[in-house]
C-alpha cells in the first residue's frame, strides 16, 4: 500500500508541474493586461510602464517561469498582482471559509442524494421514484444562482426565517480568526453565540450547493441500489426471514454504497475548488470568488496559485477515494 | 447509526434554536448609533490611504484620514479649510504655503504638525505600484525632488513649490483626495517592515485624524469604521459605527435592505430602483454621477470617421431620451458636453437629438450614402446607471443601423477591451470617463489634449489648437474667463470630437426611512458625520 501511495504521489506531481505550466502558458497568452486591471483605466501610460517593471512583467517570459518555479520550490506562490499580498496569504484567508462551506454542502449533499436514491430503488417506476428523479433532476438542471436568489427570496426576504448573507450577521462579534472557519473558530473560542449565527447562515448556502451535487449521488445509489438488490445474497437474506429493512440496510446499501463514495469523494472535490456563484451571492468569502477576480484580472500569481491548490485537492480526493475503495471493498487489493 | 444520525439533527437543532436568539455583540454600539451600507467592496485593494485608488477603499479612507483642504458636502466648486486653516498662493500659482491649525490629535493621541504633511507626501512619491501617485506626480512632484517641493519652515506651516506650472484649482481639488490624507508619521514609521513604508500595517489599522478609525477590514467579507475618540476637528458625530458588508449581487442588497439589514444601498439595479419610488418606507435618493457614459470613434481605424460629417451624423442618430427614459428607467441626465453637471464649466446645451434623417443627410454628405460598418467594442459587465453594457451596446446598434451604420458588437472582459483601447486598437467604444479630482480639468484634458495620452490619444484625434486651449483653461482660477475657454472647449467637442456623449449617470442610494438627514455628493459619498439614525 504504501508502495501505491509513493507512487500515485510521484505521478501527482508530474500532473501539477503539466498544470501549471499550461496555466502559465494560456494566461500570457490572453490580450488583456494586468498592470492596467490593477492600475485602473486612469493611469498615464508611464505610470503604466514604470509599473510594469516594478512587477518583473516586462522580462522575457520564460525567465518569469522560471523565476516563478524557484520560488514555488520554497513553497513561495509568489505576490497577488491585484492584492498585493502573498498569494499562499491569499488562499490561507480565503480556503478554510470554501472548506467550511463544501463540507456542510456534502452534508446536505449525502442527507439528500442518499435517501432520495434509496427511495427511488425501493419504489421503482412508481410515484415516489418519478418524484425523486425529478427532484434530483431539479438540482443538476436548475441554475445555482438561480435556486440560491431563489430560497434567499423565500426564506430571507418572505419570511425572514434565515439570515442574509454573509457568514455572520453585523451585530455579531467575530471570534478571534484560528482555523479561519467561523464556526469551528467560534466553537473554539466558546462564543455559543456566534456559533449558533454561523451555522443558521451557513444553512441557506449549504443547501443551495448541497441540492446542485446531490443529483449525481441519487443517481448512483438509485442504480447501485437497484443492481445489489438483485444479487443471490439479497434474495438468501430474505428467505432466511430477515426484516425487509434489515435487508435493505445491512445488505443492500452497505453494498450499494461503494460505488457512490466515489461519487461522494469526487463531488467534495469538486466542491473545494470554489462555487464562485454561491459565494457571490451569499458575500461567502472562499476561494471560488478570489479564483473567478483573478482571473478576470489576469493576476497571473493568483491564477497560478489557485490552480495549483485545486490540483492538489483533487489529486488528493482521488487518492483518498481510491484507498478508501480498498479498505471499503475487501476484493480491491492495491500493489 | 440511526440513533446517532437523529442525535446530530436534534443537536443542530438546538444550536441553530440557541444561537437564533439575538446575540451579544463585542462592539458598544447598537443600531441607533451604526450605518450599515450595502454595496459591493470587493474591488479594494488597499486601505493605505496613499495607495487606495478603489471606489471601497477610497471613501473609508476619506472618513479615517483628513486633509489639508476639503469640499463641502455637496459644493464642489470650492475648497474649504480643515487641516489647513488657511493658505496663500503666488502670484505665478507655483508656491502654496498652508497654515496648518494647532492642536489637530491624530486617533493614537499624536498631535499633528507640518512633518506629518511631509511624511505623507513623501509616502505617495516613493510606494513602489501606486495606482494613486500620478495624481501627485502630474504635478512635477516626485522621489527625486519632494524633499525640496515640500517643505516645512515651522512645525504648522507647509510650503509645496510646484517645479512646473498647474492649474491652481486642479491642485486644491487634489489636496481635498485621500491620496494626500495625512498619516500619523510617528505610529506609521513604528510599523514598517521591510521598508514597506507601513503599507501593510495600515491594511489593518488606521492612523488618520479623521472622525473615524478602522476597526477592521476583512477582505470580500467588510470593512468596519469606528468613532475616532480623539477627534478634534469638528463636532463628533452621532453615528458611532459605520460597517459597508460585502454584498455582491444587486438582489440580495435589496434584500437585506427590506429586512432591515442594512440601512442604505448604493448598489441597486434601475430597474430596482424604480420599484422602491413608491414604498413609503424608503426614499430613493439620487445626485448626478461625476462621470458620463460615451461612445468613443477611432478616426484613423475607420476611414469613415476622418470625416466631421460622419462624427455628427453618429450623434444625430442616437436615440438620447430613448437611453435615458427606458433603458436607465430616469436613473441618468442628459449630457453632450465633456464637462458634467456639478463642476465649474458644464454646459447644459444640447445641439444633438434624435434625427435620423439628419444623420442621414449627413452621412450622404460626406460621400457614405450606403452607410459603412465598424466595430463596437464594448465590456461584459454593467454600464454606468445600473443596466448591462450588452444592452445599452444593442441600443446603440440599433440606433446606428436605422441610418445606415452597422456596428458589430464584440463583448469582452474590461480588462481586455481597456486594452485594445489603450493601445488605440479600437473603431468604436463604448466607455465611461469618471472624476478623480473635481475640477473642470481633470475631464478637458482626457477628452482634449492628445498630448496627455490619454482618451483623445486613445481615438488618435490629435487637436493641437483644442490642447493648446485645454491648457490654457487648465492654468486658470474659476473666472469668467475661465468659464469662456470651457464654453469654447465643449463646442469644439461636440461639433468635431470623435466623443458622443450619451447620458450623465446618477449615484442613486436607496435609504431606508430609519436615517435622516443624509446628505451626499459623488466625491466625498455619504456624508455619515451628520447622519442620524431614529
Amino acid at each position: 500500500m504504501s508502495r501505491y501511495l509513493a507512487r500515485r504521489g510521484f505521478l501527482a506531481l508530474f500532473v501539477i508541474f503539466g498544470v501549471t505550466l499550461i496555466t502559465f502558458v494560456i494566461s500570457h497568452v490572453v490580450p488583456a493586461d494586468p498592470v492596467v486591471a490593477y492600475l485602473g483605466d486612469h493611469a498615464p501610460p508611464d505610470l503604466v510602464v514604470k509599473v510594469r517593471a516594478q512587477l518583473g512583467l516586462d522580462r522575457p517570459l520564460p525567465e518569469q517561469y522560471v523565476i516563478y518555479l524557484g520560488g514555488l520550490i520554497h513553497g513561495q506562490l509568489g505576490v497577488s498582482i491585484m492584492d498585493q499580498r502573498p498569494v499562499s496569504t491569499d488562499i490561507a484567508e480565503y480556503l478554510p471559509a470554501t472548506i467550511e462551506l463544501s463540507t456542510f454542502a456534502m452534508l446536505f449533499a449525502i442527507l439528500i442524494g442518499i435517501p432520495t436514491g434509496v427511495v427511488s430503488a425501493l419504489h421503482k417506476d412508481r410515484w415516489p421514484d418519478q418524484f425523486s428523479r425529478i427532484f434530483a433532476l431539479g438540482g443538476v438542471t436548475l441554475p445555482v444562482f438561480y435556486v440560491a436568489l431563489l430560497l434567499l427570496g423565500v426564506f430571507y426576504f418572505a419570511l425572514g426565517i434565515l439570515p442574509g448573507p454573509g457568514q455572520l450577521s453585523t451585530y455579531t462579534a467575530p471570534p478571534p480568526r484560528i482555523t479561519g472557519m467561523v464556526a469551528v473558530d467560534a466553537v473554539l473560542a466558546g462564543n455559543w453565540w456566534a456559533f449558533g449565527d454561523a451555522l443558521r447562515h451557513l444553512v441557506l448556502p449549504s443547501f443551495v450547493l448541497g441540492y446542485a451535487s446531490a443529483g449525481l449521488i441519487t443517481r448512483m445509489s438509485r442504480s447501485s441500489l437497484l443492481e445489489v438488490m438483485r444479487q443471490d445474497y439479497v434474495r438468501t437474506a430474505r428467505a432466511k426471514g430477515v426484516r425487509e429493512r434489515r435487508v435493505v440496510i445491512r445488505h443492500g446499501l452497505r453494498n450499494a454504497l461503494l460505488p457512490t463514495v466515489t461519487v461522494i469523494g469526487l463531488t467534495y472535490g469538486s466542491l473545494l475548488s470554489g462555487a464562485v456563484l454561491t459565494e457571490t451571492i451569499f458575500s461567502w468569502p472562499g476561494i471560488g470568488r478570489y479564483a473567478t477576480n483573478s482571473v478576470t484580472s489576469v493576476d497571473v500569481p493568483a491564477v497560478l496559485g489557485v490552480t495549483l491548490v485545486i490540483a492538489i485537492i483533487y489529486s488528493l480526493a482521488n487518492l483518498v477515494v481510491d484507498v478508501l475503495y480498498a479498505y471499503l471493498d475487501p476484493q480491491i487489493r492495491y500493489t | 447509526m440511526r440513533r446517532l444520525v437523529v442525535g446530530m439533527v436534534v443537536g443542530l437543532l438546538v444550536a441553530l434554536v440557541w444561537g437564533g436568539t439575538p446575540g451579544r455583540s463585542a462592539p458598544v454600539y447598537g443600531p441607533q448609533q451604526t450605518i450599515v451600507v450595502a454595496n459591493d467592496i470587493s474591488d479594494a485593494v488597499s486601505l493605505d490611504p496613499q495607495l487606495a485608488y478603489e471606489f471601497a477603499s477610497t471613501i473609508a479612507d476619506h472618513w479615517m484620514y483628513a486633509t489639508l483642504v476639503q469640499f463641502p458636502v455637496g459644493d464642489l466648486t470650492h475648497v474649504r479649510p480643515e487641516v489647513a486653516q488657511s493658505w496663500d498662493v503666488s502670484k505665478d500659482a507655483k508656491t502654496y504655503t498652508f497654515h496648518l491649525r494647532h492642536g489637530i490629535k491624530f486617533s493614537s493621541g499624536n498631535t499633528l504638525t507640518a512633518a506629518d504633511v511631509i511624511y505623507t507626501f513623501e509616502r505617495v512619491v516613493n510606494l513602489p505600484k501606486d495606482p494613486a501617485s500620478w495624481l501627485i506626480t502630474q504635478m512635477g512632484i516626485d522621489a527625486k525632488n519632494v524633499d525640496q517641493s515640500v517643505t516645512a519652515p515651522d512645525p504648522y506651516t507647509i510650503v509645496i513649490a510646484l517645479p512646473e506650472a498647474f492649474s491652481p484649482g486642479a491642485f486644491l481639488s487634489i489636496m481635498a483626495n485621500p491620496v494626500v490624507g495625512i498619516v500619523d508619521s510617528k505610529t506609521v514609521k513604528a510599523h514598517v517592515t521591510n521598508g514597506d513604508w507601513g503599507s501593510a500595517w495600515l491594511n489593518d489599522h488606521s492612523a488618520g485624524s479623521g472622525p473615524y478609525e478602522l476597526v477592521a477590514w476583512t477582505r470580500l467579507v467588510s470593512i468596519e469604521l469606528t468613532a475616532n475618540l480623539n477627534y478634534n476637528l469638528g463636532p463628533a458625530p452621532s453615528i458611532k459605527r459605520v460597517v459597508w458588508p460585502n454584498i455582491m449581487e444587486s438582489t440580495v442588497q435589496r434584500d437585506a435592505l427590506f429586512r432591515g439589514d442594512a440601512d442604505i444601498a448604493e448598489g441597486l439595479s434601475a430597474s430596482q430602483l424604480a420599484s422602491l419610488k413608491g414604498n413609503p418606507r424608503f426614499t430613493v435618493m439620487q445626485t448626478p454621477d461625476l462621470s458620463m457614459t460615451y461612445l468613443g470613434m477611432d478616426v484613423k481605424n475607420v476611414p469613415a470617421f476622418t470625416k466631421v460629417q460622419v462624427l455628427q451624423a453618429v450623434k444625430w442618430a442616437i436615440d438620447y431620451d430613448g437611453i435615458i427614459k427606458d433603458l436607465l428607467a430616469g436613473n441618468g441626465i442628459p449630457l453632450q458636453g465633456v464637462i458634467p453637471k456639478g463642476l465649474f464649466g458644464y454646459d447644459p446645451s444640447l445641439p444633438y437629438h434624435h434625427d435620423p434623417a439628419r444623420a442621414k443627410a449627413l452621412l450622404q454628405e460626406a460621400g457614405f450614402p450606403n452607410g459603412f460598418t465598424a466595430d463596437l467594442l464594448a465590456g461584459t459587465g454593467q454600464a454606468a446607471g445600473g443596466i448591462s453594457a450588452g444592452d445599452l451596446a444593442a441600443k446603440i446598434k440599433d440606433d446606428l443601423g436605422q441610418v445606415g451604420i452597422t456596428a458589430n458588437i464584440r463583448q469582452v472582459a474590461s480588462d481586455q477591451m481597456y486594452s485594445t483601447y489603450r493601445a488605440q486598437k479600437t473603431q468604436m467604444v463604448l466607455a465611461n470617463w469618471s472624476v478623480d479630482y473635481p475640477d473642470p480639468d481633470d475631464f478637458a484634458k482626457p477628452f482634449g489634449d492628445y498630448t496627455q495620452k490619454s482618451l483623445a490619444w486613445r481615438l488618435q484625434w490629435y487637436n493641437d489648437p483644442l490642447a493648446k486651449l485645454v491648457d490654457e483653461a487648465g492654468s486658470m482660477q474659476n473666472t469668467p474667463q475661465r468659464s469662456a475657454l470651457y464654453k469654447q472647449i465643449n463646442n469644439t467637442e461636440t461639433m468635431e470630437g470623435p466623443f458622443a456623449m450619451l447620458y450623465q449617470p446618477m449615484v442613486s442610494l436607496a435609504v431606508s426611512d430609519r436615517v435622516q438627514g443624509l446628505r451626499f455628493d459623488p466625491v466625498n459619498g455619504i456624508d455619515f458625520a451628520t447622519l442620524v439614525k431614529k
